[in-house]
């Protein structure tokens, strides 16, 4: 049953927060979090606000199914009500812990749903329609700097990546996709990171 | 040890989340011994954080009251306290991310001790002046990191900023020395080595961060053991040479 993946609904109302990769917000969303840690639901409504549309997305990218999805995100987002104490801005910005937990989140439910599909043989593996990931998410990118600093990656490391994060395959999924050797994957894995790093400007 | 090289390189399937359970398990008691992988962690991590925010799309507006109410019933979590006096000051994020990132996972407070030492006169190698111009090479547009092993044990982590001339090192888990050794930190350039620094005692297992400037073009970084108070030049061999 080789689903096509259809591009996702952009229904109009998507948007991505505009100010999100800005360092200003950083400290705003810093700041806010504190104040979430402290209980303050005021904070966790904007919170709620800024962060929602990044992690539904990541979800619908990853898991497909809306309900799911849904689930996905109100998990995440009561773990960053609970976690926030626990946020160490050492360690990264709250839009990366967040993806981090988002995206985590997303592919341990996919594979636990598929483990299930598997055991009662209903579903299929969920290959061969690389393309259609690959493109269904070209297609609902937002973000011009995102997409010109994907353009600069080479044709494997492109896939590799948007495959691992926005289709939720494992690596040995991805060699198998693209028919490549675990440790071109790999290798072409951080290769892209790499070069999408240094493209987006990423400083730490 | 052996799988060192392997399991780095999978830092970049890690920070997808492409491991499967066993692998991203292993990778993570790897990653705490490994410093370099942690500071490219950290890179990717926010590489990453904005292939999402690429994806976003606004959630059902149902959503919004389930969560807000979920959240009123959901008792948070108590943050991690550390014993008394180990709290530092907060500092400037994107330094504390670097430093952090860098492996060095640095307390707080194990820094802010250092800066008491050296402003009271104590053995300390850091000074408060030395403090601004590491986080001005870690904050540097074109810093970089390099990471390599010891050959007598432990992790060296080096963010490097050409145009600044400038490094900071850290290391950790290097073998404990005899009170009448140190470690001296050498760049072996054309004009032969010079000293760079002397390494400070480690702290918890970890050692730095210190800075060293005057680095020129092509200059190499070598690690030796030295008497304790170091050596104008490098009397035994070296246990470690990165390329800058």
């Amino acid at each position: 049953m080789a689903v096509p993946v259809e591009p996702f609904p952009r229904g109009g109302g998507a948007h991505v927060p505009p100010r999100w990769q800005e360092a200003a917000e950083a400290g705003d969303l810093d700041a806010c979090l504190r104040d979430v840690a402290c209980g303050d639901v005021g904070a966790y409504e904007r919170l709620y606000d800024e962060l929602a549309p990044v992690v539904y997305g990541i979800s619908r990218s990853v898991v497909r199914d809306p309900l799911l999805s849904e689930e996905v995100t109100q998990e995440v987002l009561l773990e960053v009500w609970r976690m926030a104490a626990r946020y160490d801005p050492r360690k990264g910005t709250v839009q990366a812990w967040v993806a981090t937990i988002a995206h985590r989140r997303a592919v341990d439910r996919v594979r636990t749903e598929q483990r299930a599909a598997e055991r009662s043989w209903r579903a299929a593996p969920q290959i061969n329609h690389q393309e259609d990931v690959v493109g269904a998410v070209e297609t609902r990118l937002d973000h011009e700097r995102v997409r010109r600093c994907l353009d600069v990656l080479t044709d494997l490391q492109r896939q590799s990546v948007m495959l691992a994060y926005y289709g939720g395959h494992t690596y040995r999924e991805v060699a198998a996709l693209l028919g490549v050797a675990l440790g071109t994957v790999n290798t072409r894995m951080r290769d892209g990171l790499i070069r999408l790093r240094d493209c987006m400007g990423v400083e730490l | 040890m052996k799988h060192a090289p392997d399991l780095h390189a999978l830092v970049g399937a890690y920070a997808l989340d492409a491991l499967d359970d066993a692998e991203r398990a292993r990778f993570e008691r790897h990653l705490g011994s490994c410093a370099a992988c942690g500071f490219e962690l950290a890179g990717f991590r926010e590489t990453a954080a904005r292939l999402a925010a690429a994806a976003a799309e606004a959630a059902p507006p149902a959503l919004k009251s389930r969560t807000l109410s979920a959240a009123q019933d959901t008792r948070q979590l108590p943050p991690i306290v550390r014993s008394a006096g180990s709290a530092g000051p907060r500092r400037a994020a994107r330094w504390r991310a670097g430093v952090a990132a860098a492996g060095v996972l640095i307390a707080g407070g194990s820094v802010a001790a250092g800066l008491e030492l050296s402003s009271s006169g104590g053995s300390s190698h850091t000074t408060t002046g030395d403090m601004a111009a590491v986080s001005a090479v870690l904050a540097a547009p074109d810093s970089h990191m390099i990471g390599g092993s010891v050959s007598t044990g432990g992790s060296a982590t080096v963010i490097m900023s050409q145009r600044r001339g400038s490094l900071v090192f850290v290391a950790s888990g290097l073998a404990p020395l005899d009170p009448s050794e140190c470690y001296e930190l050498w760049l072996v350039g054309q004009s032969g080595d010079r000293t760079a620094a002397i390494l400070p005692r480690a702290s918890g297992g970890v050692t730095g961060p210190v800075l060293a400037t005057h680095v020129r073009p092509n200059d190499r970084l070598a690690l030796s053991v030295e008497p304790a108070r170091g050596s104008p030049q490098p009397t035994s061999a070296m246990i470690l040479v990165l390329t800058l």
